[in-house]
């Protein structure tokens, strides 16, 4: 029914009450938004991350003002549920970091260098690089776009893209080595 | 310049590769990324997606939290605000039509296709209603156009 509407179209149907509409674009950034999601919260937590995302969706879908594209404001709202995930965190007396560190430490006591220890490696580093860095490196691996695609919703050209994505994964690699 | 656009194009190319499941060549991987890009596609890489019970908790706290706050949504809101404009000018134009009807004269349309031009005038007190209640449906649209955003 939604098929060829654009997000925008839909946003517009479902902020006067089709609830239709916004399922479809649940639907549409269900995916992205898990795995962006999971490329930055611990597995545990991810489930509750991603409802609280698109619960704040509802919510605050009222005040989308189509200044921007669907997708920018969805992320913004993306990024902020995982800035409060960690402020929540560090209110329980224990920063991010050190209780990343604490995992790692736990990790490298068993011997055992694993998935989840290079997992909390990873996501460190993709927490700690700026976020235009963070936003490439997401397109390509979480929303699955192509490096054309990229420059298109960009607004850039596919040289641009590429030179910023090869700083994106070189500034991994940099905190990656700090880790 | 040319080195780093170089490096540019091995670099996507080798991505490329990596999240279609190809072997890397050694060529692409002059900066040795290969392991960088395989660690973020394992952590952020589409992969199985959802698991489908998240799925169905979503749709049913969505559909419970979506309901809900149409419920306590004011109905003006649900109305587009060009229909609430042409609603407001119907009504402005029929109160002033049939304010002058019922006081027997005729509002002056000389020099309208529609105008007998005798010379008739509107009652002030007709276009002084007719000026309060224009500036009481502009302060309403102006109260929906602000609840809006």
């Amino acid at each position: 029914m939604f098929l060829n509407a654009s997000d925008e179209h839909l946003a517009r149907k479902a902020q006067v009450g089709d609830r239709e509409a916004f399922f479809a674009l649940y639907n549409r950034y269900l995916q992205r938004v898990y795995n962006r999601v999971r490329s930055k919260i611990p597995p545990q937590d991810v489930d509750d991350v991603t409802q609280e995302v698109f619960l704040a969706v509802v919510r605050s879908l009222e005040g989308y003002e189509h200044r921007s594209r669907f997708n920018t404001w969805l992320y913004t709202i993306v990024n902020r549920q995982i800035a409060d995930f960690y402020r929540r965190r560090s209110r329980t007396d224990r920063t991010q970091n050190v209780e990343l560190d604490d995992e790692l430490e736990d990790v490298a006591g068993g011997a055992q260098v694993d998935a989840a220890d290079q997992r909390m490696v990873i996501q460190r580093a993709l927490n700690a690089i700026p976020e235009h860095y963070q936003e490439i490196i997401l397109m390509r691996f979480s929303d699955g776009l192509t490096f054309a695609e990229i420059a298109e919703q960009r607004g850039q050209s596919l040289e641009a893209v590429k030179s910023l994505y090869r700083r994106a994964i070189q500034a991994v690699r940099d905190h990656m080595g700090e880790g | 310049m040319d080195n780093d656009r170089n490096l540019d194009e091995k670099l996507a190319r080798l991505t490329d590769a990596v999240l279609n499941d190809q072997s890397v060549s050694a060529e692409d991987d002059e900066e040795g990324l290969a392991d960088v890009v395989r660690a973020v596609s394992r952590v952020a890489g589409k992969q199985a997606g959802p698991p489908p019970a998240l799925d169905t908790r979503l749709r049913a706290a969505l559909t419970t939290e979506f309901d809900a706050l149409q419920k306590h949504r004011r109905p003006v809101t649900r109305f587009p605000l060009p229909m609430l404009a042409a609603a407001a000018a119907f009504v402005l134009v029929a109160v002033v039509v049939l304010s002058s009807v019922t006081q027997g004269t005729p509002i002056n349309l000389a020099g309208t296709a529609v105008g007998a031009g005798d010379g008739s005038t509107t009652e002030p007190g007709t276009v002084l209603f007719a000026l309060l209640l224009l500036g009481a449906v502009g302060a309403g649209l102006y109260w929906v156009v602000r609840r809006r955003k």
